[in-house]
């Protein structure tokens, strides 16, 4: 391998793939960037075995290769070399040398042979999904999948299932995810109609590393979504993670509407300020606020013998009849946030889950279980 | 005799289930290997992955292509090695591992949890592992290791199918491999000598045999443990080892025989067989691999052992 490449293009695409290489695992490759070259084209490749990214530049290639080399030394190298040009080539799969007007580095590499698989050539029905739509639809979710801590035994939880579905009035992506104590809902509209099975499940670790690129705004970025894999595509950089196997729990009798016969119209900010109170008041292990929904306010209580107690009244809308009810304010809370004006809270009874919903809009669906105290 | 996996000595039933299971569609979720330390269990853990997964040969690892190579070096993502961290695996080690358990294969066609040795589980832990074990994802399988399945919890065990592996027969490996001598010494178990090269072993065989030419067995003791109690090389496992294989050929001269471990015994003139003291012998190196672990004094107990098989010889 041999090529010539300007110093600013290899630091910057180096910086962008450092953050997917993996110091800490028993597999000491994953501490380096595979380095391929494909035609005119550079590539680097890194993994952490959760998410994979690739970043390609053109530069001038003298001969064609691949290596494994130090993710970190090679950045750290590079970063501190003056700005112009670099030669690099490696000889025997055993020595990288980088080469400038006044340095000449040596560094150790390894066999490209022995680095994880990733296969990046995108599938041909996949189907992009603009960023604006992907990402509030992970934001109103991701906070129902089950932390690690909390240990879920049934692993495909442990993710957020990503599915379409084809309707009269169009189609859908939707993504739902649970800790079998709340379960969260988030379906947009897309203008075209994709093709899922049974749709597929985004690791919690996943998820997050989707969202931090959602987040970087790179210019013409979009997420692919394949029958078996979810990519992220910018100009230059592609990123997929590696997904769970298995199938989600069948989650729509939960979410459906005419289950749930009462129903309370509640002003999200309000509620969502005297909840704030509430949980300054509660403590972590009695972790409950009573909520009584009576027919033209909402009373809500809390009470922590050590520290005091919180007793507010809001007015509210409420058809059917009264109930009392505890719940989780931090769920509570958690769905609030992303609700403007008026939020609808629907009810099954005193023991029954609630769901809520940002007014008559039902793209967004928040079931929390009630606690029994 | 032989099957097709080259990298293991021996073993042709068990390798050729495995085999069979590796080209059909229908895999147990979890295996339990068992049988004594060294035999070759986890040799067959690694080649069985193989198997399951070689891009040229499925069912018989070809030791080239990529899935191999990386298998080999150790650098294979979907080989997951469970291993104690210092007495027991402790239970955190198993979360992590069960954590992500239901990710898809990085890159194989079957992910493969390796536990080993399985019995060094403590209670937490292998009662963290029952429900994965029964049902773990579709793509994924457990192979548990273990030297002492009885110390397993009966849970464990009733979740897998067990394959059994028993020494090697010496006679099997007489052209599959150079070292069969050495594979006829350590009783077919290839592993039995683990941690010792083979230069070093044979060393050891010939200041042991010089026994019978009349070294001082509290000396040729003393030469292994310096300081009574401490075996920092681990050359009490070899020692055993090497004297029973020539109590083996002691009673096999004894009753006329000629296919020896050692041959030099040939060359050396024994008392007539006796019973008692072959028995007595045999209770020694059996006390001493029971408590070989433990805080005895190696240099006595060694002593004794070599002064029981010096008793052996007509001098």
């Amino acid at each position: 391998m041999k090529y010539t490449i300007p110093k600013d293009t290899l630091q910057g695409m180096l910086a962008k793939v450092q953050g997917f290489t993996e110091r800490k695992s028993t597999l000491p490759i994953l501490s380096h960037v595979l380095m391929e070259t494909s035609d005119d084209k550079l590539r680097l490749k890194a993994t952490d075995l959760h998410t994979s990214i690739q970043v390609i530049s053109s530069c001038e290639i003298k001969e064609q290769g691949a290596c494994a080399i130090s993710a970190k030394s090679l950045y750290d190298v590079v970063r501190e070399l003056p700005d112009g040009k670099i030669d690099i080539w490696v000889e025997d799969h055993t020595r990288a040398h980088i080469h400038t007007e006044n340095n000449y580095i040596k560094m150790n590499v390894m066999d490209p042979e022995e680095y994880p698989v990733i296969d990046f050539s995108l599938a041909q029905e996949g189907f992009h999904v603009p960023v604006h739509i992907m990402k509030p639809m992970v934001e109103r979710t991701m906070f129902s999948v089950p932390s690690q801590a909390e240990g879920e035994t049934k692993y495909t939880l442990n993710g957020a299932l990503l599915t379409a579905t084809q309707e009269k009035k169009g189609s859908y992506l939707e993504m739902v995810t649970t800790d079998s104590r709340r379960l969260s809902v988030a379906r947009y509209e897309i203008d075209q109609p994709v093709e899922m099975g049974e749709g597929i499940i985004i690791p919690r670790k996943g998820l997050q590393e989707i969202r931090r690129l959602m987040d970087n705004r790179e210019e013409n970025a979009s997420i692919l979504l394949t029958r078996e894999s979810i990519f992220f595509v910018s100009e230059d950089t592609r990123a997929t993670v590696r997904l769970i196997e298995g199938k989600f729990p069948d989650y729509r009798s939960v979410v459906n509407l005419e289950t749930y016969p009462t129903c309370t119209r509640v002003n999200a900010h309000e509620l969502l300020s005297v909840l704030k109170v509430c949980v300054a008041m509660v403590s972590d292990i009695s972790n409950c606020v009573r909520f009584s929904f009576k027919k033209d306010r909402t009373l809500i209580f809390a009470n922590n013998p050590d520290q005091g107690e919180v007793d507010t009244e809001i007015a509210a809308d409420h058809n059917g009849e009264d109930i009392d009810i505890n719940f989780n304010p931090r769920y509570v809370m958690e769905c609030l946030v992303y609700i403007d004006g008026e939020a609808h809270i629907y009810l099954k009874g005193p023991q029954g889950p609630c769901m809520i919903t940002d007014g008559e809009k039902t793209d967004c669906k928040w079931v929390i279980m009630p606690m029994r105290v | 005799m032989h099957h097709m996996w080259k990298n293991i000595i021996g073993h042709t039933a068990q390798v050729d289930q495995l085999r069979g299971y590796s080209v059909s569609e229908k895999l147990p979720h979890a295996f339990l290997f068992a049988g004594m330390l060294g035999v070759g269990k986890s040799l067959v853990a690694r080649e069985f992955f193989k198997a399951l997964n070689c891009l040229n040969s499925r069912g018989d690892p070809c030791d080239a292509c990529r899935c191999c190579v990386k298998v080999n070096a150790k650098t294979h993502p979907d080989l997951v090695e469970i291993i104690p961290s210092a007495a027991w695996i402790k239970v955190e080690s198993i979360r992590d591992t069960l954590a992500e358990i239901g990710l898809k294969p990085f890159e194989a066609r079957m992910k493969c949890i390796v536990i080993e040795p399985a019995e060094q589980m403590n209670k937490a832990s292998a009662n963290a592992l029952l429900k994965s074990l029964e049902e773990p994802p579709h793509h994924t399988i457990f192979i548990l290791v273990s030297h002492k399945p009885h110390l397993l919890l009966p849970t464990i065990i009733s979740r897998c199918q067990v394959l059994r592996f028993t020494p090697v027969k010496a006679s099997i490996d007489e052209d599959a491999s150079g070292d069969a001598a050495l594979t006829r010494i350590t009783s077919g178990i290839p592993g039995g000598i683990a941690g010792v090269d083979r230069e070093s072993f044979l060393a050891v065989r010939t200041e042991v045999l010089a026994i019978f030419s009349g070294i001082d067995a509290a000396d040729l003791s003393g030469r292994y443990f310096p300081k009574d109690t401490a075996d920092p090389k681990g050359m009490a496992p070899v020692l055993l080892t090497v004297v029973e294989a020539i109590l083996r050929d002691i009673l096999v001269i004894g009753h006329g025989g000629n296919t020896l471990l050692n041959e030099e015994l040939k060359d050396i003139s024994l008392k007539p067989l006796s019973y008692p003291d072959v028995e007595e012998t045999a209770r020694c190196i059996r006390e001493l691999r029971r408590g070989a672990m433990e805080n005895i004094n190696l240099r006595v107990a060694f002593t004794e052992l070599f002064i029981l098989l010096s008793q052996f010889s007509a001098r």
